[in-house]
């Protein structure tokens, strides 16, 4: 188990340095890039500020630019080995004259350094921490009523297969299928926010100066976000074990537990759902990149404090250091869910391991 | 075929013996194309005929779109009547917007402009992730193996970041340089196209990868095919269902994909109407206009619900071992 889980982080690294690049490149064909926003004063002229750009290495090759960005400008030593010299940066006065330089002291993406925010002028860093608590709350939540739904519904229908449940309950996850995210959301709080009156229409707490105050607030406010993200998995969900069960129905170890008299409700619901959830492990890879991009969708709509809306914000606001972190964060997100994922399925499942290994 | 059997030293007897071996003829089994038997099966699966019907409807409706906004002397552009009119005022069957647009034949125009992308970049991507997918898949391994070890890490790479991430910053970024390409839509179909082929790409390398070795493409290589030959004249053909399914349910998917990205502003830019950036304001329509937030999103709930009928339909009239399975 430790070798195969050592070869699946080896595995991730170039996945990695794919994401970085991929990142750097699209913010270097950004107009208005990190170019324009470390020189822009309107007191500059444009020829002068293109020499600044020069001097600050905007002319380099590409590859010289991604390392120092990978890297960072400040030195990297191992026990007193230089391994990345770093650089120095010219420092400008006020018209964009050279008047001395410094040792750059950016850590570089190697060393979490994302550097400031344009818009809110504050680390990166900072402002990812303080965001993710919120969208971890409305993920978590959202899969947690996908699994207490639909692993039932699934269930269910597969025991009374082609029955009324079944027929209806598979109608049902197609049709929720088919419904963008972002109108499910719309229309829940135009029934429930707007005519109903029963629920919040949005944000994490009310606005008031007590902010977040009782449990049942905090409730209110998640009960909308979290259909919205969770009614797709809900559905997927429902298939996805429906099937499975229906697979393990068909072997021989549930006949002989048929054959043996134990009652259905135990061969179905112990002896057939156990074997059944192994494929459900396989979900929980692709489900965060999705959950993600469904939180971009849902916290926009209902003001959620999380994530999502950071990242959308910072997408329209052209606050590229904002982008390039959440696009490095979410990636970086993304391969741990996989891996946890593959790593899960070869625990419950030995067999993938060996499969795996040959 | 017929003729081989014809030749047959059993027919240059008798007469009797012929009519036994007309009687044969007629049950010599020749054996019906994929697409026939497909075609048979799906006559009966009134669901996906039904999803047909509607899909149909609707592209044609948004076909005409200029002919019917004619008929009922309503524009998709005249701001001169009055604005939030409901469903079912005098010459406006479906109301009227925030700017006193006509509803109707705003739906019209955008279904145009919604359909008119998802079908372009979905058939765009296909062939992208068609033709690299079987060249990856056949050369998986071989003297040539480090193209499918980089196409893969690049599309591992592509699909480690949430797509709806990618394509928002992608939309960003070009649209602040889209002086080259004035229209919203072009550059739309432009980003679908080029970051959505990865999956149909993983799904043909797969079926090359397992298809390589089987007797025919091996019987193809004996016969002096060459690589060219064997992955397009009889790989492909024989990958050709899987794409078809695909397709549908790709055109669905990319509705939704679609709406979303001009829902958030980065899609296709109003005044050029599409289900998505319909519902652009939709919050500020709750008071006085709900029929405005109502209409576009149950028609891209029906197309795309009639595009998934019709992808899980053509399977199973391609496949039906593969539904029994599931069903």
């Amino acid at each position: 188990m430790g070798r195969y889980i050592l070869r699946r982080l080896i595995q991730a690294i170039p996945t990695l340095l794919g994401i970085t690049i991929l990142a750097f490149l699209i913010m270097s064909a950004a107009p208005g890039g990190p170019a324009a926003a470390m020189t822009f004063d309107p007191k500059v002229p444009a020829k002068q500020r293109e020499a600044m750009q020069e001097k600050l290495g905007f002319n380099d090759p590409l590859p010289v630019q991604y390392l120092r960005w990978l890297l960072g400008e400040r030195p990297i030593q191992v026990a007193g080995v230089t391994l990345w010299a770093g650089r120095e940066i010219p420092i400008f006065d006020r018209l964009g004259n050279e008047i001395g330089s410094e040792q750059g002291t950016s850590g570089g993406i190697i060393r979490l350094d994302f550097g400031r925010s344009l818009f809110y002028k504050r680390p990166v860093v900072d402002m990812l921490k303080e965001r993710a608590g919120a969208t971890v709350q409305l993920g978590a939540f959202a899969l947690a009523i996908g699994f207490t739904i639909g692993i039932p519904v699934g269930i269910l229908s597969a025991v009374r297969r082609g029955g009324t449940f079944d027929n209806v309950s598979r109608v049902l996850a197609v049709v929720f299928n088919a419904v963008p995210v972002f109108w499910l959301g719309l229309m829940l709080i135009l029934v429930f926010g707007k005519w109903l009156e029963v629920l919040p229409m949005g944000n994490q707490c009310p606005l008031t100066i007590r902010g977040c105050t009782s449990l049942q607030d905090r409730v209110n406010h998640l009960i909308l976000p979290v259909f919205t993200l969770g009614t797709g998995w809900i559905a997927v969900l429902s298939r996805y074990m429906r099937t499975s069960t229906l697979d393990v129905m068909s072997q021989d170890y549930i006949r002989t537990a048929q054959a043996k008299g134990l009652p259905d409700r135990q061969v179905w619901f112990v002896h057939a759902t156990r074997n059944a959830l192994i494929p459900i492990a396989t979900i929980l890879g692709p489900a965060i990149p999705n959950l993600l991009s469904g939180a971009v969708i849902t916290e926009t709509i209902f003001s959620w404090p999380g994530l999502g809306r950071l990242s959308f914000e910072a997408v329209i606001q052209q606050d590229y250091p904002m982008v390039m972190a959440v696009v490095l964060l979410s990636g970086v997100i993304t391969i741990v869910g996989y891996l946890l994922s593959d790593i899960l399925y070869a625990l419950i499942d030995p067999r993938i391991r060996l499969v795996g290994a040959g | 075929m017929t003729t081989e059997t014809k030749s047959t030293p059993v027919s240059k007897t008798t007469p009797a013996a012929n009519n036994i071996v007309s009687l044969r003829d007629d049950e010599i089994h020749v054996s019906e194309s994929l697409w026939t038997l497909a075609l048979r099966r799906l006559r009966r699966d009134y669901l996906t005929l039904i999803a047909i019907g509607i899909v149909l409807v609707l592209g044609l409706l948004s076909l005409l779109a200029p002919v019917i906004t004619d008929a009922l002397n309503v524009s998709y552009t005249r701001t001169d009547n009055p604005p939030f009119l409901p469903i079912g005022s005098q010459g406006h069957i479906l109301g009227t917007d925030d700017l006193g647009r006509d509803q109707l034949a705003r739906l019209l125009y955008a279904g145009r402009v919604s359909l008119t992308i998802a079908t372009t970049a979905a058939i765009g991507s296909l062939l992208i992730g068609m033709s690299i997918g079987v060249l990856a898949g056949y050369y998986q391994g071989g003297p040539l193996g480090f193209v499918d070890d980089i196409i893969m890490w690049f599309v591992t790479t592509l699909n480690s970041i949430p797509t709806l991430f990618l394509l928002l910053i992608v939309a960003s970024v070009l649209r602040a340089q889209q002086s080259a390409l004035q229209s919203s839509v072009v550059v739309l179909i432009l980003i679908l196209t080029f970051l959505g082929w990865t999956g149909t790409m993983r799904l043909v390398r797969g079926e090359t990868l397992a298809r390589r070795e089987l007797e025919y493409t091996v019987a193809a290589r004996a016969l002096g095919a060459s690589d060219t030959r064997i992955m397009f004249v009889h790989l492909l053909p024989n990958i050709f269902s899987i794409i078809v399914v695909t397709l549908a349910i790709d055109i669905g998917s990319l509705i939704l994909v679609e709406s979303a990205l001009s829902y958030l502003g980065l899609g296709v830019r109003p005044p050029t109407p599409s289900w998505g950036n319909m519902l652009n304001n939709a919050q500020s329509f709750f008071d006085r206009g709900p029929h405005l937030v109502v209409m576009p999103g149950l028609l891209i709930v029906i197309t795309v619900l009639c595009l998934y009928i019709i992808g899980d339909g053509l399977r199973d009239a391609f496949d039906p071992q593969a539904s029994k399975k599931v069903a």
